[in-house]
């Protein structure tokens, strides 16, 4: 096995930003000279701000950390949110998503999916709809979207359509699939409010959060949620959901405390993280691993460096994404190409050979990590590159040509 | 040790003599056979057959007398067989019918009392139960003058078969469900909703606690309608002057799944005057119909607080 010489994998685990390993490394040897001290609990309330210059120097990962609040506060200026609208922090993403659907099957009978939405998350919606007696109605978008046989506006269509047909309620979009799909969800959000109205919103905002742009600044959805350890690149795994609208947030609250209260949500950074930034910490609470909190904060301060900001960083995936295209239809491999308006920086190719197209996924990643190319890979000859934040390197599109050419 | 049951036999009945030994029998045929001897020994031929004739038409009569006798006894079996199916029908519910044995007993007991007054009152008293118990048998439950309605309130929101619940609350005053059974209900309330019952309340108000131009209700009833907003409930609003020119559209009444309907009177402080609890289907439907009416006249809470100023 050789070592990675172009990663394209950032779609299912980001690599680790500069200073997301800074924050990391500081934070394993704060842990070795510090353990649970009061000097560590005092850090982990209130931050660095007090540190003496020196220890600042000696730490410099985690001199920029000032509490759970102010983590909060940079989270909510990446996606855009209002000051005042709450964010949740959760060890594991599907405890958010066990709330959403919760929050979801309260006021709604029938919640509405593409089929452009994570399995894993439908099954979790269609287990609460289960429970409730209620229904999930799937609306088939995908091949209209990934083969070009539809724009923007045919599929709002389809999927409005589909809601006032089958009178559902409630919402739950998936932002960018994770086959690279954009939906335009603020939009088809908007169009629903003008004829019916959805009770909730929920937006799967995994792949677009620090990627395409999570712009809740028009409060067009009631919960977002997001993770840390793709596009964000601060590689340790932690669940966020953000508040999206002022007349929604006492109700999510209400729901989580039962939940919390009744132990069907048991996530330990979600209870200890809330303590953290009201400062009304317990003594029962479980202990909880804390590295993820920190190698975000190195990440997040990255993200927001202008020339990784989505708005800028978008546009770079987006030409690199029509040059790899080009690169892979000379290569053997059929670029399967949404129109231009569903395009983000995941780009989906195909064999065209059909002994290609036999091969296990396992068997073709290898194939491309033996040239030194990670990726993901999907039974029938399928593979997804994303496409990198800085443009293709000098070299890196020979290399791609290579593995592409060699596993066709 | 096993026990064996001695076994009923035939041959342990007492032997049955035949008829034909029997002293009615014998005596008199003995006795018929003995003038008839003598008629035709001593008697003309014309004598013999009117002492025949008048044998048979003595048979004949009491053949017939015979079988209106049976008849009759027949009558009297059927009509005591058919009191017997009250009991009959009753004994597979238990339940019932300890409560049927309960009554007869003191049925029985009341009648052998034989104070004039006591009867007369209890022959009233028993006709204002039977009124319930017909009324019951139709599926009506009324509460009169009590919140122990809330009781069966509360098993209908619990049972199993009940996914969702539409109740309109016709809000005459800030006190409405404010008392301590109004509050225990709404916890039950928060309790269903959170075990996947489907909850949509429209509540209806009068301009005292809904003025004309203010975006949203009073703050004396505002905390308890978002309380229920908070705790996952589908809540519309609607003035009640909205309403006015529909007056069969004012009304307090619940739809519990399509199981049953309840019907809520208030008096001026906001306590129960009567609570009518209907188990059919055309009351549903109805009650169906209403809800579809009033919900062309409800605006969302959700709708109205997304108007709020940003820094409300």
């Amino acid at each position: 096995m050789r070592p990675t010489q172009l990663y394209l994998d950032t779609a299912r685990l980001g690599r680790m930003s500069p200073r997301a390993q800074q924050a990391h490394l500081d934070f394993a040897r704060l842990a070795g000279e510090e353990g649970g001290s009061l000097f560590f609990e005092n850090f982990l309330r209130v931050g660095a701000g007090d540190w003496a210059d020196e220890t600042q120097a000696s730490y410099p990962g985690l001199a920029s950390w000032r509490g759970v609040g102010s983590l909060k506060e940079s989270l909510r200026a990446l996606a855009i949110s209002s000051p005042g609208l709450p964010v949740l922090l959760a060890n594991r993403s599907a405890q958010l998503m066990k709330l959403a659907a919760r929050l979801l099957y309260r006021p709604c009978e029938n919640v509405l999916v593409t089929d452009l939405g994570w399995p894993p998350y439908h099954d979790v919606l269609a287990a609460e709809a289960a429970r409730a007696g209620a229904n999930l109605t799937s609306v088939p978008v995908r091949d209209m979207a990934l083969h070009g046989q539809a724009g923007e506006d045919e599929i709002v269509e389809a999927i409005l359509t589909n809601y006032l047909r089958q009178r559902c309620d409630g919402l739950f979009l998936t932002a960018v699939s994770h086959q690279g799909v954009r939906q335009p969800v603020e939009r088809l959000v908007r169009s629903l409010e003008a004829v019916a109205e959805p009770r909730f919103v929920v937006i799967d905002g995994s792949q677009e959060f620090c990627h395409v742009s999570a712009d809740l600044r028009h409060e067009y959805c009631d919960l977002y949620l997001a993770g840390c350890h793709k596009w964000l690149q601060a590689y340790h795994p932690m669940g966020l959901a953000f508040y999206g609208r002022r007349r929604s947030r006492f109700v999510i609250e209400t729901v989580l405390d039962q939940l919390v209260f009744k132990g069907e949500l048991d996530d330990p950074l979600l209870r200890f993280s809330t303590q953290l930034e009201t400062d009304r910490l317990d003594s029962r609470t479980e202990t909880v691993n804390l590295a993820c909190l920190f190698s975000c904060q190195g990440a997040v301060a990255d993200a927001l460096e202008e020339p990784r900001t989505p708005s800028r960083s978008l546009p770079r995936r987006l030409d690199s994404l029509t040059v790899a295209a080009g690169v892979a239809a000379a290569s053997g491999w059929q670029p399967l190409l949404p129109p231009p308006a569903f395009r983000t920086g995941i780009l989906l190719l195909q064999a065209e050979r059909e002994t290609s197209r036999a091969l296990p996924a396992t068997h073709l990643r290898h194939a491309f990590s033996e040239r030194g190319v990670a990726l993901t890979a999907y039974d029938g000859g399928v593979v997804r590159l994303s496409m990198p934040a800085q443009g293709w390197q000098p070299g890196e599109l020979e290399r791609l040509q290579g593995a592409l050419r060699a596993a066709s | 040790m096993p026990r064996t049951l001695p076994l009923m036999s035939r041959d342990d009945d007492p032997p049955r003599r035949s008829a034909l030994l029997s002293f009615r029998f014998l005596g008199t045929a003995l006795l018929g056979s003995l003038v008839m001897a003598l008629v035709c020994t001593f008697g003309p031929l014309s004598a013999q057959i009117a002492v025949l004739g008048a044998f048979i038409s003595i048979l004949g009569g009491l053949f017939l007398s015979y079988l209106a006798q049976d008849d009759q006894r027949e009558c009297q079996r059927t009509e005591v067989i058919e009191r017997l199916t009250v009991p009959l029908s009753l004994a597979p519910d238990r339940e019932i019918y300890a409560q049927y044995l309960a009554i007869c007993q003191a049925l029985t007991e009341l009648a052998r009392k034989d104070d004039a007054i006591l009867r007369q009152t209890a022959l009233l008293k028993l006709a204002s139960i039977v009124s319930q118990v017909q009324s019951l048998t139709g599926g009506t439950i009324v509460f009169s003058l009590t919140e122990s309605w809330r009781m069966v309130y509360e098993q209908l929101l619990f049972s199993p078969d009940i996914r969702k619940y539409r109740s309109v609350a016709w809000v005459k005053t800030a006190d409405y469900w404010q008392d301590q059974p109004g509050r225990q209900s709404m916890q039950v309330n928060f309790e269903a909703v959170h075990r996947g019952v489907h909850i949509e309340r429209i509540v209806v108000l009068p301009h005292a606690l809904w003025p004309q131009g203010q975006l949203l209700p009073s703050p004396d009833i505002l905390p308890w309608i978002e309380e229920q907003h908070n705790h996952g409930l589908w809540l519309t609003l609607v003035r009640e002057s909205h309403l006015m020119h529909e007056p069969d559209l004012l009304c307090d009444f619940g739809i519990y799944g399509d199981r049953a309907v309840g019907v809520q009177e208030l008096d001026a402080h906001a306590r129960t005057l009567r609570f009518t609890l209907e188990f059919s289907a055309q009351a549903v439907q109805l009650a169906e119909d209403r809800w579809r009416r009033i919900s062309l006249y409800t605006t969302s809470l959700r709708c109205l607080l997304d108007q709020l100023p940003p820094d409300a």
